[in-house]
């Protein structure tokens, strides 16, 4: 079942707002941010594979 | 069961994009369009079949079956524009939402321009 990949986009949010509180505790503001987007865009790459497959499968299932 | 799987992929990202919403929002919105991927790739054999049945009809019928394909595309466009139009909606952005919707109306309108042709043809060719 793929729903894991809803369970790794959770992971990886709740992971990045953690690094993100204990980074702005430990006084690195911009350390934060760079984690924040950098968490942001590994999960950007994976739904855009997402969104690619599903482009296809509606090629594929609509005969176009 | 399908539909409780459905149901159940449903639920279970709500839970997850709710938990999301305070902290970082748009990881929510990425849990909603994985959600959304997730549950089109469950229905995919249905619709499959469905279109099947479609064109079994259609080749019952002594018509011509050159418009179910432009049919088909249509549904397609409908389909594609509606899940990115919904997406933007959930966003909050209705402007790009109206705007991608534009899109899907003008793509529709383009593609069914064959239809219209052949109906006035049948009708002028009706008409005494």
């Amino acid at each position: 079942m793929d729903i894991q990949v809803v369970f790794q986009i959770a992971a990886v949010g709740i992971l990045v707002a953690v690094l993100d509180q204990v980074l702005k505790r430990a006084g690195r503001e911009e350390q934060a941010m760079m984690t924040t987007l950098a968490g942001l865009i590994v999960v950007l790459f994976w739904i855009i594979q997402y969104i690619s497959q599903l482009f296809n499968n509606i090629q594929t299932v609509f005969k176009l | 069961m399908e539909i409780a799987k459905i149901v159940g992929v449903g639920i279970i990202s709500l839970i997850l994009i709710m938990t999301m919403r305070r902290q970082n929002a748009e990881y929510a919105l990425l849990i909603s369009i994985a959600a959304s991927c997730i549950i089109f790739f469950m229905i995919m054999p249905f619709l499959g079949q469905a279109i099947g049945v479609l064109e079994n009809i259609s080749a019952l019928m002594s018509t011509s079956t050159q418009y179910i394909g432009l049919i088909l595309k249509i549904i397609a466009i409908a389909y594609i524009a509606e899940f990115g139009a919904q997406i933007c909606v959930d966003a909050g952005e209705s402007a790009i939402a109206s705007k991608i919707e534009l899109g899907g109306k003008a793509l529709i309108l383009i593609t069914s321009t064959p239809i219209l042709f052949g109906l006035i043809n049948l009708i002028n060719a009706i008409m005494p």
